[in-house]
């Protein structure tokens, strides 16, 4: 159980370097900003999975806020963009 | 191996699929050719995925406050992930980020640009102050 418990985490650690490929490959700012939430989702799941490894159900907490705060930079990334190309386009 | 009862399992099982169903949307972000697919791939899959792992930790303990803190976890998942993918998407695709070759159609191209900034959350403050036009 052990076993299958650390094959999990190193296919979540994957995920989370599949992440950061993305995030260093992107070709536009959403490319990136796609791959950090899709890392903060990794995130979460390894959290998860540490909750069961280290027996320490406190874990959960932290991925809760981590969701939240995933959640609100996507939004505000998205934001900043649509205002920059509002800007951009009032100067045309 | 051995385990004590049937849910522990169950659990295990749920959390090994949602690492499966997390790595294909790895692959998904990796392999799409385009931002909004890559989107579709990151959010449905990744969604199913981190939900399963979390529904696979509260049915391995099995007590109320892990499953009240997992059942949070997923639908505040559910509610957010349509929310960001939705506003990525948009901003993408007012910023012109162009879509892959295979594209068939691009609704949103046809509408004029003066109708999507009145659509736009900034237009819509101005018009209702008339500052703006």
């Amino acid at each position: 159980m052990q076993i299958l418990l650390v094959i999990m985490l190193c296919v979540l650690l994957l995920v989370l370097g599949c992440g950061v490929w993305r995030l260093a490959l992107g070709p536009s700012l959403p490319d990136r900003i796609l791959a950090l939430d899709f890392m903060a989702y990794a995130a979460v799941g390894f959290m998860a999975v540490l909750v069961v490894v280290t027996d320490e159900p406190l874990l959960l907490d932290v991925a809760i806020a981590l969701a939240l705060v995933a959640f609100l930079g996507t939004i505000a990334f998205a934001h900043f963009i649509i205002l920059d190309q509002r800007e951009d386009e009032d100067e045309r | 191996m051995n385990v004590e009862s049937w849910w522990e399992v169950a659990a295990l099982s749920l959390m090994g699929l949602g690492c499966l169903l997390m790595l294909i949307a790895a692959i998904g972000i990796l392999r799409m050719p385009d931002v909004y697919m890559r989107l579709h791939s990151a959010t449905k899959s990744a969604t199913l995925g981190v939900g399963c792992v979390v529904l696979g930790v509260a049915l391995y303990y099995h007590d109320p406050s892990t499953w009240l803190k997992s059942l949070l976890v997923i639908l505040f998942f559910l509610l957010t992930a349509p929310v960001g993918a939705h506003m990525l998407g948009r901003a993408a695709h007012r910023s012109g980020v162009r879509m892959a070759r295979e594209t068939l159609s691009d609704d949103l191209a046809q509408v004029p640009l003066a109708e999507r900034r009145r659509q736009d959350h900034r237009g819509a403050v101005a018009e209702e102050w008339g500052t703006e036009e």
